[in-house]
């Protein structure tokens, strides 16, 4: 049996990895990219928004960070915006297309530059909040 | 002897230890071929992300060779291209340290 939750993480997965110009998409990342641009997915955890008699439903929370290297600030930032945009089109659009995915909806963005690195590197953090529900004591049953 | 002399010397002597001849393509002004510099890395300041892979790279020149810098201006070594993106001014030693990124 499949959690939901992981259900919904190996769409993130080929969401994110389909966004165009991605060079390495990689979940729960332990390390920095190395090949650029590059988006990594963290996971959050979850919080039990509502119990009900027969179904417990979530919030999972999940943060894209992406990364971009390239000489110059406004070329690094727009590829950034570029990137930030497909992703937000990618998760958002994973609703109606998981049956097991309530509502997907986008939280903060921080920008951030590289200080003082000697190859010119902005990323971008952008959270997500995940909703949706499984059976109740069973949460691979939607 | 003063001690700003003192480390002028001192600073002449780093230099003819570790200096390498780079050219300087200031943003104007002439190009100074060769000219002598001194290169250092160290870590970045943190970053986003788990790790700490950026990297701050920086030339040192001495003063009167280069006496105006300024951002932009480019200093090229061994085919690299590095652009100026930020100077400090080293009275004790007579020098700048110019910090550098890669143009390309």
């Amino acid at each position: 049996m499949t959690a939901v939750r992981e259900t919904i993480w190996a769409a993130v997965d080929a969401a994110l990895a389909a966004i165009p110009g991605v060079a390495k998409y990689e979940r729960c990342a332990s390390g920095d990219p190395a090949d650029f641009p590059a988006v990594q997915a963290h996971d959050g955890g979850q919080v039990v928004t509502e119990g009900e008699a027969g179904r417990t439903r979530y919030r999972m929370d999940v943060s894209v960070e992406i990364f971009v290297q390239s000489p110059g600030g406004a070329a690094a930032h727009a590829a950034l915006n570029e990137l930030y945009s497909g992703a937000v089109t990618a998760l958002v659009g994973l609703v109606g297309v998981l049956p097991e995915l309530e509502e997907v909806e986008e939280g903060d963005l921080r920008i951030a530059v590289a200080p003082l690195a000697d190859r010119r590197r902005l990323a971008a953090a952008c959270d997500f909040a995940f909703h949706f529900s499984t059976r109740r004591g069973d949460p691979s049953v939607i | 002897m003063s001690l700003g002399a003192q480390f002028d010397t001192a600073g002449a002597e780093i230099f003819a230890a570790f200096a390498v001849p780079v050219r300087y393509e200031p943003v104007t002004g002439p190009v100074i071929d060769p000219l002598l510099a001194v290169f250092g890395q160290e870590a970045a300041p943190t970053f986003d992300g788990p790790g700490a892979t950026t990297r701050h790279s920086h030339w040192r020149v001495r003063r009167s060779a280069v006496t105006n810098p300024k951002r932009g201006d480019v200093i090229v070594a061994s085919a690299v291209r590095w652009a100026v993106i930020d100077i400090t001014r080293h009275d004790d030693v007579a020098e700048w340290e110019l910090a550098v990124e890669v143009t390309t």
